[in-house]
């Protein structure tokens, strides 16, 4: 398979850590583990760099090829085409698991009269538009858009502690670590959600104009990532409560609610709601190309039309952003409790395993030969 | 014009006529025969040049006189003879009608000898001009002050004295079935990017257009595959602007008739780059960035006025809040309408005080700033607030130092301010997601319009938001990272 190699590294490094960002730091996932929130994120990060490791090796070892070349040359032809298909539409499903949350927090927080449909029809006519433009360009708005995000999240820590919102006495004792209650929460809900969904980049790791730097670049946008949320989520533990902080919906903006910056812009919590508006079209978006060019090699073989696969893929993603939108909770659940255990371990995991395992034996054998 | 590859008959007369009849017996041409008084051997010539932009002192004093003091004439070479005695330094033999045609409509004199099928054409031409000048639309307050004018030599020249190295190449061509402009490409020959000039070469060379008038005929005819409002050329009528870009490697379009130069490929970065900023102290000079952020502000400061108000009134301060409330309370129309009409109006003003006779500047302004501004507000038809954002947009606008790129971001502004008006913030957000993505794909000649922000290149950033010192930008050229664009379009 042929991949037209356009995409700097460094921009791709961008795009990781909006990935990574995206509704990780808003949905305060990690805050269930308490006030050892801190170490759950750095061991969920130190997880997802093995992880990550995993992938980088297994694409490596596979001549730097697509999600569907890796597949059928591991798993055979008939099994390798049903695997792809699986991924495909676990990456669509994703994307539209995404959308779901990002239209219900934009109708929560910020346009509470608006019909749903409206925000959804708006963030799938974008999606259509970046899709058009190409993964090239979309890619290089990550730079962008990335750099503002890290400058609001390096500069974020620091209003927080100078505002004073911060209680150190919500923290105290710092040595008693339940370890228990932090293992809950990294496995499996935080090493999946957001490291383990760094499988869906190996569907668009092909088109690196870089290739040997990946793995480099991919683990410092992971390590700086994790250092980061840590920090943070830290902070809002402090800002909030140990045992109230997971009961909001969105911890992330409750916290920054209590900022009064008494400037112009009365609370910082706006600039949050940015932030997650681009992580949110981010994810969208890379889901979304995962998902299409994943499906594309599947069917480049047959005689079917590029254009209606293309439109299939959309249209699906639509049609699953229905599934449970209009209700939060039952949403928020299934994707905290279910989607983790019973789709993100097998596909970002167990499968990765297998092929590795594949991997490992074919190359054996043939230094044996 | 018609290729006529027909050589010149042998007779005088045949070929007075013939020119005649291409000219129409046009009153300007001007044909005059010339015996001159030999005491050895006969020649029998007519000069014809066309009176109005041939310089008449130049043929009487350098070529009819000498001419006329002629004493002998060799009859086997009485071409080589005559240059010999003419006093002009640019000479040509010229054989074909149309060549004939050409080199009469481009100023030179043309000495037609009886019983010879060459003739001579000798440069007379006189091109009115004004003096050069301050540039008119790029002024600095430190650094040359000179402008170019409507001479594309004139131009050359000027940026010849900048640049005074043999690898400073200049292409001429003559584009425009009927006005014949002449178009030079200008480049240095060892920095230049052969694909970006090929490209530039092959894009000009396929113009179809009968007339050109001026050099943004060119700019909209090389830029048309790209639906964009951003202009992916820079225009400059500045020679050390021109000199500078040169030297980077880019390619800078001449065109005959235009005091605008443009220079190609063009980076979005680059438009905020004043001249000065290399003449002004490096490091602490904040310019670059004042004119990044100003630009930035101008689109998104009306949108987020009416996202702020109409949608998220809770993040504003509350005395804030209430000072715009009790405004509110007296203003009979809507924000947003009010807003757009505010704009449309001050577009109006902005454009019609461009072309105003100087007569009427003052009633204009009075009846522009105080009637519609500050009476508007009295009478209440109009929030402060809105009127105090609408002109800061404006200013702000101002602060970018070329026009045209100001300009690109007209209809992008209102764009943004429909989707303000509809979806709050988050229209705002999708405005930009867009923007951003489309400023990602377009590209100037295989440059990447956002390089070298996006995709990042590191060395090239120390001359991007702020200017690094001379001596870390200047000799290390910079170099642009191209797409797969020109690739693809050969493929096409």
């Amino acid at each position: 398979m042929h991949y037209k190699q356009t995409v700097g590294i460094i921009e791709m490094m961008f795009a990781m850590m909006l990935f990574l960002q995206g509704s990780t730091i808003i949905l305060g996932v990690s805050l269930e583990a308490g006030k050892d929130v801190w170490l759950a994120v750095l061991s969920a990060g130190s997880a997802g760099l093995l992880l990550f490791s995993m992938y980088a090796y297994i694409w490596k070892k596979n001549d730097f090829q697509g999600l569907h070349v890796i597949f059928t040359n591991q798993l055979g032809k008939y099994l390798g085409f049903i695997t792809s298909v699986v991924y495909s539409i676990y990456f669509a499903y994703i994307a539209a698991r995404v959308i779901t949350d990002f239209t219900q927090y934009i109708n929560g927080t910020l346009l509470h009269n608006m019909l749903p449909f409206f925000i959804k029809f708006s963030i799938f006519l974008i999606l259509i538009y970046t899709y058009l433009k190409g993964l090239e360009a979309f890619i290089r708005s990550a730079v962008i858009f990335g750099f503002f995000t890290l400058v609001f999240l390096l500069i974020l820590p620091f209003i927080i502690v100078l505002s004073g919102i911060f209680n150190v006495e919500y923290i105290i004792p710092y040595d008693s670590i339940d370890v228990k209650q932090v293992a809950e929460t990294v496995i499996p809900t935080l090493v999946t959600f957001p490291f383990g969904e760094l499988i869906v980049f190996l569907a668009l790791f092909p088109f690196i104009k870089e290739r040997q730097s990946v793995f480099k670049g991919g683990s410092s946008v992971i390590i700086i990532f994790s250092i980061i949320y840590s920090i943070l989520s830290f902070l809002i533990i402090g800002a909030l409560h140990p045992d109230i902080a997971s009961s909001y919906t969105y911890p992330f903006v409750a916290a920054l609610e209590q900022l009064d910056t008494k400037y112009f812009i009365q609370r910082i919590d706006i600039l949050a709601v940015i932030i997650f508006m681009i992580g949110g079209y981010f994810k969208i978006t890379v889901f979304t190309f995962a998902s299409i060019y994943v499906a594309k090699d599947c069917f480049s073989k047959t005689n079917i039309n590029k254009a209606f696969l293309v439109s299939c893929i959309f249209i699906a993603i639509v049609l699953l952003s229905y599934t449970y939108s209009e209700n939060h909770t039952m949403h928020i659940k299934v994707g905290l409790e279910i989607v983790p255990k019973y789709m993100h371990v097998p596909l970002q995991i167990i499968m990765p395993l297998i092929i590795l395992l594949l991997t490992f034996v074919k190359t054996k054998r043939n230094k044996v030969r | 014009m018609k290729k006529n590859e027909a050589k010149i008959s042998k007779s005088v007369i045949d070929n007075v006529t013939f020119i005649q009849k291409s000219f129409h017996s046009n009153s300007d041409l001007v044909v005059r025969s010339v015996i001159p008084p030999l005491t050895e051997g006969s020649l029998e010539l007519s000069i014809v040049y066309l009176g109005t932009i041939a310089d008449k002192v130049t043929i009487q004093e350098h070529i009819m006189r000498p001419i006329l003091q002629m004493k002998t004439i060799s009859s086997s070479h009485p071409i080589g003879d005559i240059t010999n005695t003419i006093e002009v330094s640019d000479i040509q033999v010229v054989s074909f009608k149309d060549a004939v045609i050409k080199h009469l409509i481009n100023g030179q004199t043309i000495l037609l000898l009886e019983g010879m099928d060459h003739c001579i054409s000798a440069d007379t031409a006189d091109w009115k001009d004004r003096s050069l000048s301050f540039p008119q639309l790029q002024r600095s307050v430190k650094g040359p002050q000179i402008g170019f004018t409507e001479i594309s030599n004139n131009n050359i020249s000027l940026v010849k004295r900048y640049v005074k190295n043999p690898n400073l190449v200049i292409e001429e061509q003559t584009i425009g079935d009927e006005t014949n402009t002449s178009v030079s490409l200008m480049f240095l020959a060892d920095k230049v990017d052969s694909e970006i000039l090929d490209n530039i070469r092959n894009k000009i060379q396929s113009i179809q257009l009968n007339s050109i008038l001026d050099s943004s005929y060119i700019e909209e005819m090389i830029c048309e595959d790209q639906i964009t409002p951003f202009p992916l050329i820079l225009t400059t009528e500045r020679p050390d602007v021109t000199s500078g870009h040169i030297l980077e490697g880019k390619i800078a379009i001449f065109c005959d008739g235009s005091p605008n130069v443009l220079i190609a490929p063009a980076l979005f970065i680059q438009f905020f780059h004043s001249s000065e900023d290399y003449y002004e102290k490096s490091l602490f000079e904040l310019s670059r960035l004042v004119r990044i952020f100003s630009y930035i502000i101008s689109i998104y400061l009306i949108p987020m006025y009416i996202a702020f108000t109409l949608f998220h009134q809770e993040l504003i301060p509350s005395e804030l809040i209430i000072s715009l409330a009790s405004q509110r309370q007296m203003v009979p129309l809507p924000v947003v309408i009010e807003v757009i009409v505010f704009m449309l109006i001050f577009q109006v003003i902005l454009e019609s005080s461009i072309r105003l006779p100087t007569g009427i500047t003052l009633a204009f302004s009075i009846i522009g700033t105080i009637i519609l501004g500050q009476s508007a507000a009295d009478a209440g038809l109009v929030q402060l607030t809105t009127l105090v954002i609408v002109s800061a947009t404006y200013v702000l606008n101002f602060a970018v130092p070329i026009q045209p790129f100001a300009n690109a971001i007209k209809m992008i502004r209102f764009i943004f301010v429909f989707l303000a008006s509809i979806f709050g913030i988050y229209g705002i957000m999708l405005g930009t997601f867009v923007l951003v993505n489309h400023l990602c794909k377009l590209n100037s000649f295989g440059a990447p319009y956002l390089s070298p922000i996006a995709p990042v290149h590191i060395a090239d950033l120390k001359d991007t938001f702020i200017r690094m010192p001379l001596k870390k930008i200047i000799n290390t050229p910079k170099k642009y990272t191209k797409d797969d664009y020109i690739k693809k379009q050969k493929n096409e």
